[in-house]
């Protein structure tokens, strides 16, 4: 039984809005000037994205009418199926440079995306309930081997920027499921440190990110000296890494030093991509307040933007509408996400809560690592924008994580 | 939700830097993707000779380039382009290895040289290669081929010495420089300023227009205006060619402009202008008879019996003998303690005074005031003639020639090195000095104006800018008697019955000269002619030199007489113009 009254109609309103914008977006970067060839004033992507957009609706009407309980027990299954498309990647996938892709006809389907709600599944049912039994860490064992899998297969496409978020993902997902988030950090800093470290001595040369980070790790384990040990050991673990990482460093092989520097730098390995992230902040910055206006993207025109109906769509939009209308995206991610977490409290199921956290943890991160990229302050590692991103994969997924939203929303009381 | 809101936070505040605090910023290099800029090479100046006959011009060529900003296309447009013009695809990618180290971001040239078809292909076709730009480029061409190489010069890609050198001047990698001769003298006239051309271009990089109010016009290379006469340059050229290699100058005895400077072998300067083949430049290099030696200006031979003029301005202004005495019967041969020193005349040329000593270049008799003439003030005669030091003149890389004195020898030999034997060679320009044809045309002119030291050069003018002053300083201890000498002494060995340089001689025109046959360690004897003529109303010097080719008087002398008929356009008399000529110049056996 729903209850029509309960139905979200800012999750629905705000995901539509950046869906017709994503659309006009990749309208503008592949409209050309009308006095043209006739034959290339057609616009092949914005009709395939239309196509993608109707897939969409499908896949959230699905996503709004298939009750909890049936997700929470073919979550094994969905999971297996978007393994066994990640491992036929492996041999029949393509893709310029990196295998993501399977062809399917004229559709290409990226099981990477698909694998984001497979995972979203089995964290949801291992981590939820008594089924799996009560002892945590044993659960929480088993949810990280479930990602670890994924996220090999996906490293060797190789896919960095995804391959990461399911890791940034599952983390929220652990902090609501009841692991402490100084467990966390506790688990997650010293690797947090070991890059900054190395980001800082070998590619920036910039030793603040680094500073900040050792202080404000200072800060919690003040306001945790309650746990005094856990403190000590936190501090003694960042500040041993940042103490002893140039004499480990000096101990590597030089191959090894270029492989871990070409890791995390990966526009060393291309030249052009410091310049495709340049360009980026051409496009945005002179955008200014207000833009360029629509279609009138002359960075965009220019062929300047790298990726620009992919994962530098954010260029495009900063370029012709300005400030305001990207932080109007924003403004609608900010929505959506927050919503996610609104209705992941008010859920009953623990399944569907978890589920919807994991969803809010996707677009969070993804929108967050995406704009930082565009703007230039994360590295270029390939991660689509949310429903405005050209690529159906990515749209159908989105769509079908607000079509599970809709459906919390109208069905919360469910168990 | 705190950490949601404070990580979406820190995106907005970076959206605000960006496009508020710098978008002027940004908007700039906005602007700037629209446009191409591209630099416009300034015509480099024009060389003319003394009459405005253009030497050096400038002829254009063509090249099918990509401008370096769409590199990434660039196999897609070598492929494309190959459908329709057959191109050495493995040659072009060979070439984009070193081209953004070697010229930065520079166009590059797909189709170097690119022939009608090829340009009205790329020009027709905008739609399949909106990419693709012709670009004009503009060629040094040496008008008259291999001509005065070496005091014209040729350009080159700059080095990286030179690029260093003059940063501040605009030059980049690849850029054409001058490299010697008035060409590498003149480079910052020669260049000018370059231009910059704007233009605007759409998403495919097809132009869509200039931009003239962005744009700025090159400003081309002021004119360089020589002294040289072409015609006289030619013919010497060719006089000399026909005897070997060797060098000739030919000055105004007036003012030191350079009428004509030879030096041959030479090369071909335009093979220069278009980046020389590597197989080409190590010949040049190589070759055994050094071509790109410029043996007029850097080359330095002993002088041999020219020197005389000086000896002689030595002898008198020291007052070392009395000129008009017999002082010595030449029987061929000169005893110096235990040595013997040999005239060049076996049979000896009798009783010999100076002005005779020096007309008939009898070496028994300077021998004779050799033993007593002090080596500094023949040095210092020497020095005031001009010997051992540049000229002076706008070239690069003159020699300085060598003037030894008593400490010189003293440096060289050891303490107490120095014994006035070696003066008895000294003399007659066969001990250790080196001259180079340049100095002893300047010597022959010194004598031609009443002891009138001036300054070669070789430019006129150049556009723009006032004449440089050429001012000529008389030798110090010249005295209008020993002037009178050395005239009445350079005419005896031209007209005189028994002048050495009878070879010289023509009708209608009063000449003077010296010979000279000058041993070198280098094979057989060089041939030296200095002179100048009209000799009582001198207007040019000439001093020549052939290497290896024997005697002054038999070689050298006529290759100056057959230049004046030239250069006076006066009729070759009747009887050299026959077959006697050649015997003619066999029956002169002289020094």
């Amino acid at each position: 039984m729903k209850k029509k009254q309960d139905f979200d109609w800012l999750v629905l309103i705000s995901s539509g809005i950046l869906i017709i914008v994503g659309l006009a977006l990749i309208f503008s970067v592949f409209h050309v000037a009308p006095n043209a060839d006739a034959e290339k004033t057609q616009n092949p992507y914005f009709l395939r994205q239309l196509l993608w957009v109707a897939a969409g609706l499908g896949a959230m009407f699905v996503g709004f009418s298939v009750p909890f309980r049936y997700f929470e027990s073919l979550a094994y299954a969905i999971y297996a199926i978007c393994m066994g498309l990640l491992i036929l990647v492996l041999f029949i996938g393509t893709g310029t440079g990196a295998q993501r892709w399977i062809a399917l006809g004229p559709i290409r389907l990226q099981p990477s995306e698909f694998m984001k709600i497979g995972i979203v599944f089995v964290w949801a049912r291992v981590l939820s309930g008594q089924r799996g039994g009560t002892d945590r860490v044993k659960k929480v064992a088993i949810a990280l081997c479930f990602t670890l899998l994924p996220f090999l297969l996906v490293l060797k496409q190789p896919d960095l920027g995804t391959a990461i978020i399911m890791l940034l993902a599952i983390l929220p997902v652990f902090y609501w499921r009841g692991v402490r988030a100084y467990r966390i950090l506790f688990c997650i800093s010293p690797v947090v440190a070991t890059l900054l470290v190395a980001h800082g001595e070998k590619i920036s040369k910039n030793p603040w990110p680094f500073g900040i980070y050792i202080v404000a790790i200072f800060v919690v384990a003040y306001l945790k000296r309650s746990d005094l040990r856990a403190s000590l050991a936190l501090i003694a673990a960042n500040l041993g890494i940042g103490v002893f990482f140039p004499f480990a460093w000096q101990h590597l092989k030089g191959y090894q030093q270029e492989r871990i520097i070409s890791f995390l730098n990966p526009g060393s390995d291309r030249l052009d991509q410091g310049w495709q992230v340049f360009q980026s902040k051409i496009a945005i910055g002179s955008g200014g307040l207000t833009g360029k206006g629509f279609l009138l993207g002359s960075q965009k025109a220019l062929e300047f933007l790298p990726a620009k109906h992919t994962d530098f769509i954010f260029s495009v939009m900063g370029e012709e509408q300005g400030f305001l209308g990207a932080l109007f995206v924003l403004v609608l991610f900010g929505i959506l996400i927050v919503r996610a977490l609104f209705l992941a409290n008010k859920a009953k199921g623990e399944f569907t809560s978890t589920v919807c956290i994991g969803i809010a943890a996707y677009f969070f991160f993804q929108a967050l690592v995406n704009v930082a990229m565009t703007t230039g302050m994360a590295p270029v590692t390939g991660i689509p924008l949310p429903f405005l991103s050209y690529g159906g994969s990515s749209l159908v997924v989105s769509c079908f994580c607000v079509g599970l939203l809709l459906n919390c929303s109208v069905r919360w009381f469910e168990y | 939700m705190f950490i949601v809101a404070a990580l979406l936070l820190i995106l907005v505040g970076r959206l605000f830097y960006l496009q508020r605090i710098k978008h002027a910023y940004y908007s700039v290099f906005a602007v700037e993707n629209q446009l191409q800029r591209e630099r416009i090479i300034a015509p480099r100046g024009l060389i003319l000779d003394r009459d405005g006959v253009a030497l050096v011009n400038n002829v254009p060529s063509f090249d099918v380039v990509l401008p370096w900003k769409y590199k990434k296309n660039l196999h897609a447009v070598v492929r494309g382009l190959n459908v329709y013009i057959p191109l050495d695809s493995a040659e072009i990618f060979a070439r984009t290895e070193t081209w953004e180290k070697k010229h930065g971001g520079a166009p590059f040239p797909i189709i170097p040289d690119a022939n009608k078809i090829e340009i009205s292909f790329v020009r027709e076709n905008v739609d399949l290669f909106p990419q693709l730009r012709v670009k004009t480029r503009s060629n040094r061409k040496y008008r008259m081929g291999v001509f005065a190489s070496h005091l014209l010069g040729y350009v080159a890609e700059a080095d990286d010495e030179f690029l260093a050198e003059n940063k501040q001047r605009g030059y980049l990698t690849g850029d054409m420089v001058g490299k010697t001769g008035v060409e590498g003298a003149c480079e910052e006239y020669l260049k000018g300023e370059d231009g910059q051309g704007v233009v605007a271009v759409n998403a495919s990089g097809t132009e869509l227009g200039d931009l003239p109010h962005m744009s700025r016009s090159p400003v081309p290379g002021k004119t360089i205006t020589l002294t040289i006469d072409a015609k006289a340059q030619a013919a010497l050229e060719n006089l000399i060619a026909s005897r070997g290699s060797g060098a000739a100058v030919v000055m105004d005895v007036r003012d030191g402009s350079i009428v004509a400077a030879v030096s041959l072998p030479q090369f071909d300067s335009n093979s220069f202008a278009r980046g020389i083949e590597k197989a080409e430049w190590d010949r040049l290099s190589t070759a055994a008879e050094k071509p790109m030696f410029n043996r007029f200006l850097a080359a330095t031979y002993p002088p041999g019996s020219t020197l005389k003029v000086v000896s002689t301005y030595a002898i008198l202004l020291n007052r070392v003998v009395n000129p008009a005495a017999a002082l010595v019967f030449c029987n061929g041969s000169h005893r110096f303690g235990n040595r013997v020193f040999h005239c060049w005349k076996p049979e000896g040329h009798g009783s010999m005074d100076l002005y005779n000593g020096f007309v008939e270049s009898c070496d028994s008799y300077f021998y004779e005031v050799g033993e007593i003439l002090d080596v500094n003030d023949q040095a210092g005669a020497s020095r005031e003639f001009g010997l051992g030091s540049p000229t002076g003149v706008e070239l690069a890389n003159e020699a300085r020639g060598l003037v030894p004195d008593r400490d010189y020898y003293n440096r060289k030999l050891g303490k107490k090195g120095w014994t006035q034997g070696l003066m008895l060679n000294n003399i007659i320009g066969q001990g250790e000095y080196l001259v180079t044809a340049l100095q002893m045309c300047r010597v022959a002119a010194a004598v031609a104006n009443g002891g009138y030291l001036v300054q070669p050069h070789v430019i006129k003018e150049i556009e723009g800018t006032p004449p440089a002053a050429h001012p000529k300083v008389k030798i110090e201890h010249m005295t209008p008697a020993i002037i009178e000498f050395l005239e009445r002494a350079m005419r005896g060995v031209v007209q005189g019955p028994h002048g050495t340089g009878r070879g010289s001689r023509i009708p209608d025109l009063l000449a003077a000269g010296k010979t000279g046959t000058a041993q070198n360690p280098h094979g057989e004897d060089h041939a030296w002619f200095i002179g100048y003529a009209p000799a009582d109303d001198p207007e040019i010097s000439v001093a020549i030199v052939i290497e290896n080719a024997g005697h002054g008087g038999a070689v050298a002398a006529p290759v100056c007489r057959d230049f004046y008929l030239e250069y006076f356009k006066k009729a070759p008399p009747e009887s050299l113009v026959t077959q006697e000529r050649v015997k003619a110049e066999e029956a002169i056996q002289t020094d």
